[in-house]
């Protein structure tokens, strides 16, 4: 056992009320190890309690007052001992008696008058016993914590592999990343809200509502497949171009299963960014886009997000519009109840919408809109007085199907 | 101890040359261990040297022919099983014969009549 070679000598304490007996054991053992002796119960488990405590104890049972059986007992009970393995010395040998010392917790048993060789024989396996044992438990320890740090640096990996990713698409029509933070963030307050629903508590553990926070981002990346005359066309979409711009779905969808298909193996929250960007044009009515799906055939995750981007898209001024207030925000996304929304998503959404109005404010863009829409009049800087001018265009299309 | 928990029983290896003591042992052991049981010195080697070799011996130590000390030895010459725990059981109780044994391998003795609970947590 080279992996346990220890330099220490190891401590026995014996514990008898004959001094006779202390003798004879302490001579037996002191060429082997260290001992100490205790002549009473209660000296014992003061021996037993102080730092470092013994390795192993010989515990006699017939002791006035405290007898081994009570000792071992109070030994088992307190943390700091309880793992100190205990051999009973008797003279009593009554089946009985050995049967209920060992269901104390004592290891094992030494019938007195003792047999020299046995008890070095017993307290050498005794020791490595439990040196084993301790050393499998630090070996345990020890691997528990690099287990959770190597885990801790593949989230921050995976964390920024997909920001960075969200980001690649986003900087190509808005000016700052903040639409991804704040469209994750309504995402995961509506799934905090929903997370006790009937229909949707299945599928909103914690697990799943964190994988939605670090997913959401990616919803929009098929954006980068997107040309820039269709994406930032400062004006209207004519059907063949919006035709175009309703494949960033699919191309977002693909870019994932594309990765997907490299790694060899599918990744949950791969799998769940690939369907909030295929589905979160999907509508509950199916007439959204690219599959026509309806009601409950949308992903959960999809529907949340749309419910997420569609408040995101009316509050925020785009090159083609001005951005909206809450309240009307509010109002277009009350008409799409049970038609564009799932309806329950969207009951959640009009009892948290002063979340969404705090992240919307804590995120904004910069740029005087959203801050105004939402109800904080920034301090103007002279910048952006001017850019107010360029945003003049009317939305994209009516009503609720912004937010492509 | 959980974290060595098994998904097997640990096998036990019982020798002697009674009948009697290998049923009153194997009784006592089969409801928490799987029992091998061997006769004669020479089967306990060849049981010992198999495939699959026991996790634990009890060895009685006065056989006719070949004896405990014997199979002792000759366990811990091989290395397939060297390094499986011998525990003796024995009715003689003198400590020469311990001593004896103990340098031998063996990691402890249990003398005869033993005691059930005694040898369950061993």
């Amino acid at each position: 056992m080279d992996a346990l070679e220890v330099n220490d000598i190891a401590t026995i304490l014996v514990v008898d009320d004959m001094p006779d007996n202390l003798i004879l054991m302490s001579h037996l053992l002191k060429g082997t190890y260290r001992v100490k002796v205790a002549a009473s119960g209660e000296k014992a488990l003061k021996i037993a309690s102080l730092n470092p405590p013994p390795d192993l104890i010989l515990l006699d049972i017939m002791m006035p007052l405290m007898d081994g059986y009570e000792v071992c007992r109070q030994l088992k009970r307190n943390t700091n001992t309880m793992n100190i393995p205990v051999i009973f010395l008797t003279a009593m040998s009554e089946m009985e008696d050995e049967l209920k010392g060992l269901e104390l917790g004592a290891v094992d048993y030494i019938t007195k008058p003792v047999s020299p060789p046995i008890v070095m024989a017993r307290v050498k396996n005794y020791l490595a016993l439990k040196r084993m044992d301790d050393f499998l438990h630090n070996q345990n320890e020890f691997l528990e914590r690099e287990v959770a740090k190597r885990t801790q640096e593949v989230i921050v990996v995976q964390d920024v592999t997909i920001l960075a990713m969200a980001s690649l698409a986003e900087t190509r029509d808005t000016d700052t990343g903040n639409h991804i933070r704040r469209t994750q963030r309504y995402v995961k307050a509506l799934a905090l809200q929903l997370r006790d629903h009937p229909r949707f508590a299945w599928f909103l553990t914690d697990a799943n509502i964190n994988m939605l926070f670090k997913s959401a981002p990616l919803h929009d990346i098929g954006k980068v497949g997107i040309p820039d005359r269709i994406l930032l066309k400062p004006g209207r979409l004519d059907p063949s171009e919006f035709e175009i711009m309703k494949t960033h779905t699919t191309l977002g969808h693909d870019a994932i299963m594309h990765a997907e298909n490299m790694l060899g193996c599918s990744v949950e929250f791969l799998s769940m960014a690939k369907s909030i960007a295929l589905s979160h044009q999907e509508k509950w009515d199916g007439s959204g886009y690219p599959q026509g799906l309806s009601g409950d055939e949308i992903p959960i995750a999809a529907r949340l997000m749309a419910v997420a981007d569609v408040y995101d898209a009316l509050i925020s001024r785009r090159v083609y519009k001005e951005g909206m207030t809450h309240e009307k925000a509010i109002e277009i996304m009350q008409e799409g109840r049970a038609s564009h929304f799932d309806a329950d998503v969207l009951d959640a959404f009009i009892e948290i919408q002063e979340e969404f109005r705090a992240i919307a404010q804590r995120f904004a863009d910069i740029d005087k809109d959203v801050l105004t829409q939402t109800g904080i009049i920034p301090c103007l800087k002279p910048a952006e007085t001017f850019a107010t001018g360029l945003a003049s265009a009317a939305p994209l299309t009516p009503s609720t199907s912004t937010g492509t | 101890m959980d974290k060595l928990h098994l998904a097997e029983k640990p096998t036990i290896l019982l020798v002697d040359d009674t009948p009697d003591n290998l049923t009153l042992m194997s009784n006592l052991l089969r409801s928490a261990y799987k029992v091998k049981i061997a006769s004669c010195g020479e089967k306990a080697l060849k049981i010992a040297s198999s495939d699959q070799p026991p996790d634990l011996i009890l060895l009685d130590i006065m056989m006719p022919g070949m004896d405990g000390y014997e199979v002792c030895r000759q366990l811990k010459r091989e290395p397939g099983t060297m390094n499986i725990p011998v525990i003796f059981l024995t009715a003689r109780a003198e400590m020469e014969d311990e001593q004896k044994g103990l340098e031998l391998g063996a990691v402890d003795y249990i003398t005869k009549p033993i005691s059930p609970p005694i040898v369950m947590p061993a």
